[in-house]
Formats: structure tokens, C-alpha cells, sequence
């Protein structure tokens, strides 16, 4: 799994591409964790790359969803591919959707 | 015709990758479509996480062994571990319509396994837990 990371001043986007399984999960939730750290306000993460997405990748997600939400940010998924979106769809998570502009 | 295979698992650092590749590998050469092996390479990750990392207790040996057989377009997982008494089928069904702000952060595993399996069965043999999964799929 590869994930590029890009940040302009507290908008950080994550790209994440490859298989998200229980130790993709444990890199997601690192990255995830740093661009926080850095102090991001809105976390965009780009699925369009992911061929493989397990539960530990989706509580990654739901765990960040919620601490960025406590403190008043934003994390978003974006461009999920069709693995990434059936998966995200089966679990009850389109709520975390938006379309990248 | 019947295709079989056993691979087997003891929680080393980089044995799932190397089972992923083979599992991609024996469905290839049975010309298992693509959407019955994904679901299947997931209900396998889920429950062989679930399986070693909580299964036993610290200094006990792990051990898990995964056989695949591909059966009149079917493909059957079992997966029999050494491990505490376990049965994933108990997990209670997932309502998947909770908001996010309420979602509970576990269970989604069995869930996943349950939506993408045709069919799903435990026991309990020999001190070994044993899940049988069964995904379907339409003739090349």
C-alpha cells in the first residue's frame, strides 16, 4: 500500500492506493494521525487507488472521522474506486463521501 | 473436477502476504472470477485477523491452517485454528443504517464476512475452531 500525502496550509489530502488490509490499516491510521498531529482542519482521503479495503481500514477511518469531528474538522473520503465503494457502501459509511472539486 | 490446496499460518511477520499471493494464485489457475475471489481474499482477512491476533494466549503457539477447494463453480474456505474457543457467527447482525456520529467501532468484520459469503458454518473439533465459507459463482 502507498499513500502520497500533500497538504496546503491545514487542508491535507491522502492518497491512498493499493490494499488496505490489517497492516495498510495500521499505516492509514499512522498518516492519518501525523496530518492531525501537523494540525490539519480538513483531511480529504483519496481512495481512488485502493484495490482492497477490510474493516480495520474503515474503523481507521470512523475513529479519525470522529476525533476530527470533536475538534471541529473535517475528514472526507473522495473518489473511492469500486472495491473501496462497495465496501464503504455495505458498512453504512457514504456519509464520509464528498465529491473531489 | 475438484481443485484443493492447504496452506498454513502461524501469525509470522509477512506470512499474510504471502498467503494473499497464493490464494490470488490458486484462483487464478481454478478461474475463480474476480468478485468471488475478493470476497472471499476479505472474509479471509477478517477472520484469520481475528483468529491470530486474538486467539490465543501470549507464549502459546499459533497455528491455522487454510484449505481452498473449488467444487462445481463453488469455492470452499475452511479455516481451522488452534485457538480459544471462538465462534464468529455469535457476533450479533450489524445495522448498517447508524449514523457514524453512533457507530460502533467493532463488528464489522462478521458483518462483511456474512454480505459477501454464501454461506457460513462453525464448530467446534478436536480443540480446533473450524469456520467453513462457501462463495458461489456462475460458470466461465
Amino acid at each position: 500500500m502507498i499513500i502520497q500525502k500533500t497538504a496546503i496550509g491545514d487542508t491535507h489530502e491522502l492518497a491512498v492506493s493499493g490494499r488496505v488490509d490489517g497492516e495498510g490499516a495500521n499505516e492509514l491510521e499512522i498518516a492519518l494521525l501525523h496530518a492531525i498531529s501537523a494540525g490539519a482542519k480538513r483531511i480529504t482521503v483519496d481512495m481512488s487507488g485502493v484495490t482492497f479495503l477490510c474493516s480495520a481500514g474503515l474503523r481507521a477511518l470512523l475513529q479519525y472521522w470522529r476525533q476530527m469531528q470533536n475538534k471541529g474538522g473535517i475528514l472526507q473520503v473522495c473518489s473511492p474506486s469500486a472495491e473501496a465503494m462497495t465496501l464503504l457502501g455495505t458498512s453504512g459509511f457514504k456519509d464520509m463521501l464528498i465529491q473531489k472539486s | 473436477m475438484s481443485y484443493h490446496v492447504t496452506f498454513i499460518l502461524s501469525g509470522a511477520t509477512g506470512e499474510r502476504r504471502r498467503f494473499v499471493e497464493a490464494f490470488e494464485e490458486f484462483c487464478r489457475t481454478n478461474l475463480v472470477p474476480d468478485a468471488a475471489r475478493q470476497a472471499a481474499d476479505l472474509a479471509l482477512e477478517e477472520h484469520l485477523t481475528n483468529a491470530l491476533s486474538y486467539g490465543f494466549d501470549p507464549g502459546v503457539a499459533k497455528h491455522a491452517s487454510v484449505q481452498l477447494d473449488v467444487v462445481e463453480n463453488c469455492l470452499h474456505v475452511e479455516v481451522a485454528d488452534t485457538g480459544k474457543p471462538f465462534n464468529p457467527l455469535d457476533a450479533p447482525p450489524v445495522d448498517i443504517s447508524v449514523p457514524l456520529e453512533e457507530k460502533p467501532i467493532g463488528g464489522l468484520g462478521v458483518h462483511l464476512m456474512r454480505k459477501f459469503m454464501d454461506e457460513l458454518s462453525y464448530t467446534r473439533a478436536d480443540g480446533r475452531n473450524i469456520l467453513r465459507m462457501t462463495k458461489r459463482f456462475a460458470a466461465n
